[in-house]
This record gives C-alpha cells, structure tokens and sequence, in this order.
C-alpha cells in the first residue's frame, strides 16, 4: 500500500474546456451525455385522434434532441410532434412509419432542438384509417446538458439555469 | 463554438454517399459496385452462407448496401425478409438478422472489407410469401498509386448552406398525399405552406416501397416540383412509360424510399411565408404518392 498523502486533485480551465460539451455565453461550462426520450403508447384500431399527449422532458437537465426515430410496424398512424416552445415538427402530421425510421433511416432535427428541463412535448396520434391496433413506438434522441463548471464570474446560477 | 451548432449524426442534407472529395496520395479510388445474385427465399426459411467475394485486386469500402426484393407483386411485409451478414474472418457485421429495411442505405463511416475478403450472407424469410433478395454493395475499390494528393476545388455540401440566417431557424416538414383513381396528368398543384415563418426548403422525403404505399411497377408516379417563382425543378422525361408528355422525374429518383432520409434540394429554396409551390403530378396507374418538403421555417424575434 502506499504511504503517500493523497493529493487533491484540480481541474485546470484547459481541462474543463476539453471534456465539457457545451460553454454557455457568461462561461459556464456542460457536460454533453447522450439521452433517450421515449414514447410508447397503444392504439386501438380507427380509434378517434388524440391530441396534446404529454411526454415530459428530463427533470434536472436541458435536453438537446438530435433525431426523432420510430420502430412503430403498423403503417397509416399519423403522428403529429409540438415542441415545448409551442412550434410544430411537421404540419399536418405524417404517418410515421414511412416518414420516420431508426438509426440513419432516422428523422434527424437540424438544427437540433433545445428542449429545457421540466417542459412537455406535445404528441397528436390519429389511428382513425388504421383498421388494426397500432402502437406508437416513438424516441427522441439526443443529449442532456449537466452544468459541469460554474461561470468565471461566479453568477453561474443564472447561466446553469439557461 | 459549443457542439450545439454542429449536428452530431451529421448534416441530413449533405447525405453520407458523397463520400470525401480530398484526393489522399498515393492511392486510387474507383467507384465499384458488387452484387450478389438474386437469391429465393421461401417462406419460413433461411438461406446460409451465400459467398459474396470481394476482389482480389483492391481493398473495397461500403458505402451503401441495397436490397431490392422480388415478390411478383405480393406485398411484403416489412420485418419480413431479415439478412445476417459475416466477413470473411467470421466477425459478424450485424449483430443478429436485422430487416433488411433497416440496412437499405448508406453507411457510415465506410465498412472497409480486404481485398479477397469474402462475405458470408445469410438471408431469414419470416413472412408468408416466397420471395426474392438481390443484395448490392455500392462503394469503392482502393488500390495504390504513385501520385501526390491534392484538395479539389469542389467544396461537400454540407460546407453549402446558402446564407447565414438571422432568423430563428426550426427542423420543419410539409407532408403531402395525393392519390389518383387512374392515369393522368394533373399539372400546377399547389403546395401550401404556412403564414407564420418563411420556409427554407433544403430537401425531400417520400415512400413508395412500403407496405402501406406498395408500387407494384416501379414507374407508376412522376413529379416536377417548381421553385415559388415557377421554375421548374427537372425536365420531362422525353420517353415515359405510359405516354404522358408532362412526366417529370420518377418519383424513385427524388423520393428515398420511406424513412427520415433526405433527398437534397441544393441550393436550398427560400419560400416566403404562406408561399405556395407547385408541383406536377404524372400518374400511369391508380397510385397514391406521399411527400415531405423539409427544411426549416425561419422565425422572427417574436414568434
């Protein structure tokens, strides 16, 4: 075992400018972690359109979507996406089968959308001309944003909570 | 520069097939595709170690894989028809069989594989009809030379974007459906977009080979779109199948086949708010024809 003391360890500004993500204007520095929303929901054969289903984003962290994908089977169920800040992916909805798909058949969003913490997304399904139950397997990938460095200037408070 | 301003599956509308436009030295790369032979699959059944060798004479880079399955016009689903694929060491390139719906399309970075390297291809039917896979590797065969590098002047399209916005610039899509009951020709169609921001139209997406858009015949739909001050996007075909004259491009030119893939529109086309454009709608059948224009709508200070 070794005798040494335990020296602490200090992140140099060099170091943190290299591993964080994401720098905000005041300074403040984020980690940038890959994250998952998903949405999973079962609809019965020509059921009625819903609209305004809530999918919630993460609780602590802004979320960063970079590609909306889809592994739903049953072709014909539109699906309709409203970001937090009101605004529309797409109008009218698409069906999601043929429009959305996964990994590079994926719908990617350029430029990627900032969804802060706490927020909803608003989902429309219709299944009305869809004569078998269709679930909605829908997933938001991209990144969350962890205050990693507090600004210079020491109001970082305000800039972590963007 | 935070890593938000750069997209980290990269630029949808600088699609991966356009491969590196930088000439490395000393090595030469020649546009290459290998097929394996169409192969039947029949219901319920596997197919094992179909031999697919690559050339002996040069490395060869995937850059897409495309699989075109023959049904005689019976609809396929699609999970139906599965593809498992090893390379010549045994190293499986998939992890299991996966649809090959789910492989159909580029791939990135390129799946290098060694000269007289031989793949090992294993196709899975788990539907209810026969049917057949013709696989295709696109890429390119790289050999060496003796010759110095240099950086053409062409500049990748995703160094392309036109002007930079000061707007407030959002992912947005316009999907559209037509369906005709017969053949024809229906001209000037209107494609209406929204009052609230101006649109940049950067590309398109579209179905036709899915099970709920199935096209038979290959050719059934032709389209020219037009740019808001109504020039058009394409010629007309001078030969078309059934004898339209105002044919345009066949939809499985510009539309990718399902899925969130763009086909580019390059320059992007800026479209003022509740702008409309036109399209040309050419049918040689019944057929229904779906799109999306993408792009991003541009938002002022207070929308």
């Amino acid at each position: 075992m070794s005798t040494k003391p335990l020296v602490p360890l200090e992140l140099t500004d060099e170091q943190i400018v290299a591993c964080a993500g994401f720098t905000a204007p005041d300074g403040a520095t984020f980690l940038e972690l890959p994250a998952v929303l998903s949405f999973v929901q079962t609809f019965t054969a020509n059921a009625q359109p819903v609209e305004d289903l809530e999918l919630g984003t993460f609780p602590s962290w802004d979320f960063v979507v970079c590609s909306v994908e889809y592994t739903g089977v049953t072709p014909g169920t539109i699906v309709q996406i409203q970001w937090p800040d009101g605004r529309y992916l797409m109008n009218p909805g698409i069906d999601a089968f043929s429009f959305i798909g996964t990994g590079k058949r994926g719908r990617l969003v350029d430029p990627e959308k900032l969804l802060r913490k706490q927020s909803k997304i608003r989902i429309n399904v219709d299944n009305s001309n869809v004569g078998e139950s269709s679930t909605v397997e829908l997933y938001f990938y991209g990144y969350v944003r962890v205050p990693f460095a507090p600004a210079a200037n020491g109001q970082s408070k305000a800039a972590l909570n963007g | 520069m935070g890593s938000s301003t750069v997209p980290v599956f990269g630029n949808i509308f600088a699609p991966e097939w356009m491969g590196w436009s930088r000439i490395l030295p000393n090595i030469r790369d020649v546009e290459r595709d290998i097929d394996l032979p169409s192969t039947t699959v029949p219901t319920g059944g596997t197919v094992r170690n179909l031999q697919l060798p690559i050339d002996t004479d040069g490395d060869y880079l995937v850059r897409e894989i495309q699989f075109v399955i023959f049904a005689d016009n019976i609809q396929i689903a699609p999970d139906a028809v599965r593809v498992r694929i090893r390379d010549g060491r045994g190293k499986l390139i998939t992890t299991d069989f996966v649809p090959v719906l789910d492989m159909n399309g580029p791939i990135v970075p390129p799946l290098p594989l060694c000269a007289g390297e031989v793949l090992y291809v294993d196709f899975q039917n788990v539907g209810v009809n026969d049917c057949q896979v013709w696989m295709t590797l696109k890429g390119w065969m790289r050999t060496t030379c003796t010759a110095p590098g240099f950086e053409p002047k062409y500049v990748p399209m995703y160094r392309r974007y036109s002007v930079p916005q000061t707007a407030d610039p959002d992912d947005f899509e316009y999907p559209f459906t037509f369906t005709s009951s017969g053949a024809g020709d229906f001209l000037r169609q209107p494609l209406q977009t929204d009052n609230d921001a101006d649109f940049l139209w950067r590309g398109l997406t579209g179905d036709w080979n899915t099970d709920n858009n199935d096209v038979p015949v290959v050719g059934q739909v032709a389209l020219t779109f037009y740019a808001p001050d109504q020039v058009p996007l394409s010629q007309t075909e001078l030969a078309n199948p059934w004898g339209s004259t105002q044919a345009g491009e066949a939809r499985e030119l510009i539309l990718p086949s399902g899925g969130g893939r763009v086909f580019p529109i390059y320059p992007e086309i800026f479209i003022p708010r509740g702008g409309i454009l036109l399209v040309d709608l050419s049918f040689g059948a019944a057929a229904t024809v779906r799109f999306s224009l993408r792009g991003v709508k541009l938002y002022g200070p207070c929308q």
